[in-house]
């Protein structure tokens, strides 16, 4: 498949998908006299006529002038397993947050990205202890923002 | 003429404040930082700085904003001149013949006209700012819902049509804006749409939520398939960083020409800094005795897209101050962390918050000379910051976007979207749909809904509405003519190509 061709079939499903549900919405008894439907609809059509434009003209195209793409699944792999290791990554690191405190928990998470992408150990401990300590001392204090102090609690300095 | 002189003097009071005057300078310095690491854009320097202006008042925060943005537009430069990679989209054109010059063992030379011709065309562009700002603020006052709307088709119709390449992606990624943006509550019935159940989505999707995803992380990304590459930057042969009285001569006109043009470019949407390099760089050569030696190290080779750049990025602000309209992804992100902070720009800001406004066109003009200082007695350990290696940047930039995105709401829910938005962008980014039409419709699209519904209810259901009233018809005339353009464009290149 092309380029266009993936874009155009994902126009299609989105804007086909989004005008049916628009379609869905209830009409409340108050509002003005357009309601919340209309605009979703003419959003969703764009889409999918988009999508729609660019399917058609890649099967008008001569076979052999599209330009197969290709994610590169097995030859990038290295990076997508980094890419989904970074989301699994970020989002225990969200959930951690509150209950370990700022500080704990980006040294974990920092912990984790530099050993991912590096494997000098003294280079990432220092990052992992570093960014952490800096930017609570940066952002708590200097910048009186609240950040969770967690389990390390009263440990951690007020200014 | 009187009005605009008091209103600086405003500005200055408030630009002035040793607080405020703080914050340029450090903005500055970040900016230029960020502008110059390699893949690191203004938007996503913008994107992961954001949480250093939460606890500042509006005006601090948008003085501190501007000087990040506007450095990051200094800091550009710096790696196409050394290592021939730009620091941003606007700095391709620095490449063509900042690096020559390097080669040429010219690089001091090269940073030192790169400095000064960004302040020239900052300083030039700043003038034109202060003089258009008002008389479009006070038309735009005039401005009623129908007008508003067409203005906002217009400007999302020119940053499709205007940046370039596939029209059909360019529409789909300005549809998928408006999907995200119209998530959460409906502000005027009150139903919940497209929420699908998830009650962290009832509020709707924090734009700067989207921003931190589709630019810090999925840059990130991006950049992790470029992991082993090591720069090899040579500092010691730098020389003096410094313009000459005779090298000052022969660039200053090209400096004079390219402002006005990089001005005029960057308040039209869509257009920017890149397009207004290009245009600037193109002019010169055409202009010059001797085009030959452009790509082979000219010095107004660097002059004149230098100036081009930095006067564009002040005529970006006119649209962003004046209505409210980013021009591009670094403008939306600033328009969104003002939001934020409960700042609307737009007419009224001029109106009501004088100080506000005319504090930021100040503390530019102040930034302006504060950058040129960073800029050319520190080149040279600055430039050495282009040594940082990757491994130890994208965590750390991580760090910074994840951070950034506790703070907008305290909420780990955020952190499933700012993946989601990440991987999303990282998607279309594969598939060559343009970001920028996403950008400004997300972060428009209320705007633009809740004028459309005003003007339907105004009109009884009319769409001629749109037409029948002058100034409406007129913006939606141009957005026609851009599309036009674009499509006859295309069909000549085409020709061209068979």
């Amino acid at each position: 498949m092309t380029r266009d061709m993936i874009v155009g079939l994902l126009g299609l499903f989105l804007g086909g998908g989004y005008t049916a549900m628009a379609l869905m919405l209830p009409v409340s008894a108050v509002q003005d006299g357009v309601g919340p439907r209309l605009f979703p609809c003419i959003v969703g059509g764009v889409a999918f006529l988009a999508g729609l434009v660019l399917v058609l003209r890649e099967r008008a195209c001569p076979r052999e002038e599209r330009k197969v793409f290709s994610f590169e699944f097995r030859e990038d792999r290295k990076v997508y397993v980094k890419i989904l290791l970074t989301v699994a990554g970020g989002i225990a690191y969200g959930m951690l947050l509150d209950p370990l405190g700022y500080v704990l928990a980006t040294m974990g998470f920092m912990l984790f990205l530099t050993f991912m992408v590096s494997s000098r150990a003294v280079q990432n401990l220092a990052i992992s202890l570093l960014f952490p300590l800096v930017t609570y001392v940066v952002f708590s204090n200097l910048l009186s923002l609240s950040l969770p102090r967690g389990i390390l609690g009263e440990l951690l300095p007020y200014f | 003429m009187d009005e605009i002189f008091a209103n600086l003097a405003i500005g200055f009071s408030t630009a002035l404040t040793p607080m405020n005057l703080t914050w340029v300078v450090i903005g500055g310095f970040l900016g230029t930082i960020i502008g110059m690491l390699p893949g690191l854009g203004p938007a996503t320097g913008v994107a992961i700085l954001i949480p250093i202006s939460y606890s500042m008042d509006p005006t601090t925060a948008l003085v501190t904003m501007c000087a990040i943005y506007y450095g990051a537009m200094f800091g550009g430069s710096r790696a196409s001149i050394m290592i021939n990679t730009p620091g941003d989209a606007s700095a391709i054109v620095t490449c063509f013949d900042g690096y020559p010059m390097t080669k040429n063992g010219e690089a001091g030379k090269a940073l030192g006209i790169s400095a000064l011709s960004s302040f020239f065309g900052g300083m030039v562009g700043m003038i034109f700012l202060v003089f258009f700002t008002l008389p479009v603020a006070k038309m735009a006052l005039k401005f009623g819902p129908a007008e508003m709307f067409s203005l906002l088709i217009l400007a999302l119709t020119a940053t499709v049509t205007l940046a370039q390449g596939n029209l059909m992606k360019g529409f789909l990624a300005m549809a998928l804006g408006f999907m995200v943006g119209t998530v959460g509550i409906d502000p005027q019935s009150g139903i919940f749409r497209f929420t699908f159940g998830v009650e962290a989505l009832q509020e709707g999707v924090d734009f700067l939520v989207a921003m931190i995803g589709l630019y810090a992380v999925a840059e990130v990304f991006k950049n992790y398939g470029s992991l082993e590459k090591n720069v090899s930057l040579d500092t010691s042969a730098i020389g003096k960083v410094w313009v000459s009285w005779k090298d000052f001569k022969r660039c200053f006109g090209s400096m004079v020409r390219a402002s006005p043009l990089g001005f005029v470019v960057g308040v039209l949407p869509g257009m920017g800094g890149t397009v207004a390099t290009f245009m600037s760089y193109a002019m010169e050569k055409g202009l010059s005795k001797n085009p030959e030696k452009f790509g082979k190290g000219a010095i107004e080779g660097v002059a004149a897209p230098e100036a081009a750049n930095n006067a564009s990025s002040c005529g970006a602000l006119v649209p962003l101050l004046t209505l409210g309209i980013p021009g591009s992804g670094t403008t939306a992100v600033m328009l969104g962390a003002l939001m934020m902070l409960g700042v609307r720009p737009g007419p009224v800001l001029f109106q009501m918050h004088p100080e506000i406004a005319w504090g930021v066109i100040a503390s530019m003009m102040v930034g302006n000379v504060v950058l040129l200082l960073i800029n050319m007695p520190l080149a040279i350990p600055l430039v050495k910051l282009l040594k940082i290696p990757t491994r130890i940047m994208l965590p750390l930039i991580l760090g910074m976007a994840f951070m950034g995105t506790y703070f907008l709401n305290y909420s780990s829910f955020d952190f499933v979207l700012v993946t989601l938005f990440a991987l999303g962008g990282f998607l279309l980014m594969k598939l060559e749909v343009p970001l920028p039409p996403l950008v400004l419709a997300l972060i428009l699209g209320e705007t633009v809904e809740l004028n459309f519904r005003n003007a339907m209810t105004i009109s009884g259901g009319d769409v001629m509405f749109f037409l029948e009233r002058p100034l409406s018809a007129t913006f939606l005339g141009l957005a026609g003519l851009s599309l036009a353009y674009f499509l006859w464009k295309n069909r000549k290149d085409s020709r061209k190509a068979r």
